[in-house]
């Protein structure tokens, strides 16, 4: 029946540990010497996710639209850095450049989600904003990593081919058109294979939450399509925007390829 | 008879990372010539041509085209009349008509060539024996240097750079794409500035040549100028490149 859940206690979650001692079982089954770290991550779990638990509940509490937004500036923040941080070959000026896209790309989805589909009011109640904010950036910072990731290595792959089009006469945009596309193509393949799959061979995590807390499973679905299609056009916007963004620092103003940024 | 020089270069470094690699270039290249710079691996030869085709940020000196600051120039067009061939050009996927047609993507008058022109402009390089819808990538190198001539002479260049062109082929081969080479200057009217280390190559062809050696123009001058010794004085490990006087 919908509005009602189970309720899980202190005394409950320390019968879940019987699930921890059977994969020591199975480590031990295995000779993994993998037990020390298993109680250590088991640990620390429960005491960042417990400590997150009464974050969220002091979070939630705030009812005001400077805290939300500071609350979200930061979380970008976080998220910029980390997708920064993912940079397996430098790009120059690429986290003030993430910064920006992920800023613009959630103004324009969370304002559309928030506002025009939820029509929360006021927007900034916790309770929906911060969930939908953390999937999406969440969902923002795997995505623009891996594409700038792709795409340095898609100019390198094609440094011969940029510079024979720069040398016939096109631009910078022209030239690395190839490297933008195939490095977009590469970031939305997963994203339309989960849009194709989903419900059929795997139940999405939010989705399932939901359910089990109570929530009827037309309305989970629901929400769960919606958050689908965000994360897909939200991979795509940052995505855009970054890569608009960096592929110019690839050439100086003279339309030469800087050949020292692949190498 | 105007005897503006095709390219003057006046005191041209070039310093990639901080390491020089052209180490104050001055020379004038001639108009209409079928000029040589010959130099040992590493001597700058490929710097040097980038630097007139635009690829190569210049760190110091002047570049003049035709009179004209380079620098002055909007890069795409002196890129179009100063038409470059790599030592190992880029092949794209696709047939050799998708090839021939790369530049049309951004440029309207190739994009809407007609098949009979493609042709023609695979005719023209000896290609007489390969169809449109060949696939590019299926050629032999000298094909597809054949193939990149024909691509980069599309765009109607006035001056064709060619860096190493012959590099990775037998000497029978390198020997055909230079021939060719002589009958396009001769019939398009074409200034050409190749570069290459093997003099034996491309010594006969030479009108006017450049001897390019640790970054350093060395010699310069009409190619019956030159004492094959001297140049090939050049190439033998024993000379000493840092300490010898410039020409």
């Amino acid at each position: 029946m919908a509005n009602e859940y189970y309720q899980l206690s202190w005394w409950d979650l320390l019968i879940s540990l019987v699930f921890i001692l059977m994969t020591i079982g199975m480590i031990r089954f295995w000779r993994l010497n993998l037990g020390g770290s298993l109680v250590i991550g088991t640990i620390r779990s429960f005491a960042q996710l417990t400590f997150m638990g009464y974050a969220l509940t002091f979070i939630f509490n705030q009812q005001h639209w400077a805290f939300m937004t500071g609350l979200l500036l930061l979380m970008i923040l976080v998220a910029s850095y980390e997708a920064y941080r993912r940079q397996q070959k430098r790009i120059p000026k690429f986290f003030p450049m993430v910064l920006g896209s992920l800023t613009l790309t959630a103004i324009i989805i969370l304002g559309t989600a928030l506002h025009f589909i939820l029509d929360v009011k006021p927007w900034y109640n916790p309770y929906v904003a911060i969930p939908i904010a953390g999937m999406m950036l969440g969902n923002a910072m795997n995505s623009v990593s891996l594409t700038a990731n792709r795409f340095v290595a898609e100019m390198e792959h094609r440094e011969k081919e940029i510079e024979t089009l720069l040398s016939l006469g096109a631009t910078p945009k022209q030239a690395a058109l190839d490297a933008l596309r195939e490095s977009i193509r590469a970031s939305l393949i997963p994203s339309i294979n989960t849009l194709m799959t989903v419900g059929l061979v795997q139940l999405p995590g939010m989705m399932t939450g939901q359910i089990l807390a109570g929530v009827s499973p037309a309305l989970a679905v629901r929400y769960q399509i919606m958050i689908m299609y965000m994360w897909v056009t939200t991979a795509t916007m940052v995505n855009t925007f970054t890569l608009t963004l960096i592929y110019r620092r690839y050439f100086t103003a003279r339309m030469q390829l800087r050949r020292e940024l692949l190498h | 008879m105007s005897a503006t020089p095709l390219f003057t270069l006046k005191d041209i470094h070039f310093r990639p990372n901080g390491k020089p690699v052209l180490k104050g270039i001055d020379l004038e290249i001639p108009d209409h010539e079928l000029v040589v710079i010959l130099g040992p691996s590493g001597s700058g030869k490929s710097s040097l041509l980038r630097v007139l085709n635009g690829l190569n940020l210049i760190h110091a000196g002047q570049l003049h085209y035709r009179g004209e600051d380079a620098l002055e120039l909007d890069p795409r067009d002196l890129r179009r009349q100063v038409g470059m061939v790599f030592q190992q050009s880029a092949i794209f996927a696709g047939s050799l008509a998708d090839n021939l047609k790369v530049a049309g993507r951004w440029d309207e008058s190739i994009r809407t060539l007609g098949e009979m022109r493609l042709r023609e402009a695979l005719d023209q390089v000896g290609l007489h024996d390969k169809a449109l819808g060949d696939a590019a990538r299926d050629l032999s190198g000298g094909e597809q240097q054949r193939l990149a001539l024909a691509r980069t002479l599309l765009n109607q260049p006035q001056v064709l750079l060619l860096d190493e062109v012959t590099a990775h082929l037998d000497p029978g081969r390198a020997g055909e794409i230079m021939n060719l080479v002589v009958h396009l200057h001769q019939t398009l009217k074409i200034s050409i500035i190749a570069v290459s280390h093997d003099i034996h190559l491309m010594l006969p062809f030479a009108d006017h040549l450049a001897i390019l050696d640790a970054g350093r123009i060395r010699q310069v001058g009409p190619s019956h100028s030159f004492e094959k010794r001297e140049i090939e004085a050049f190439f033998s490990p024993s000379s000493s490149r840092e300490s010898g006087n410039g020409q």
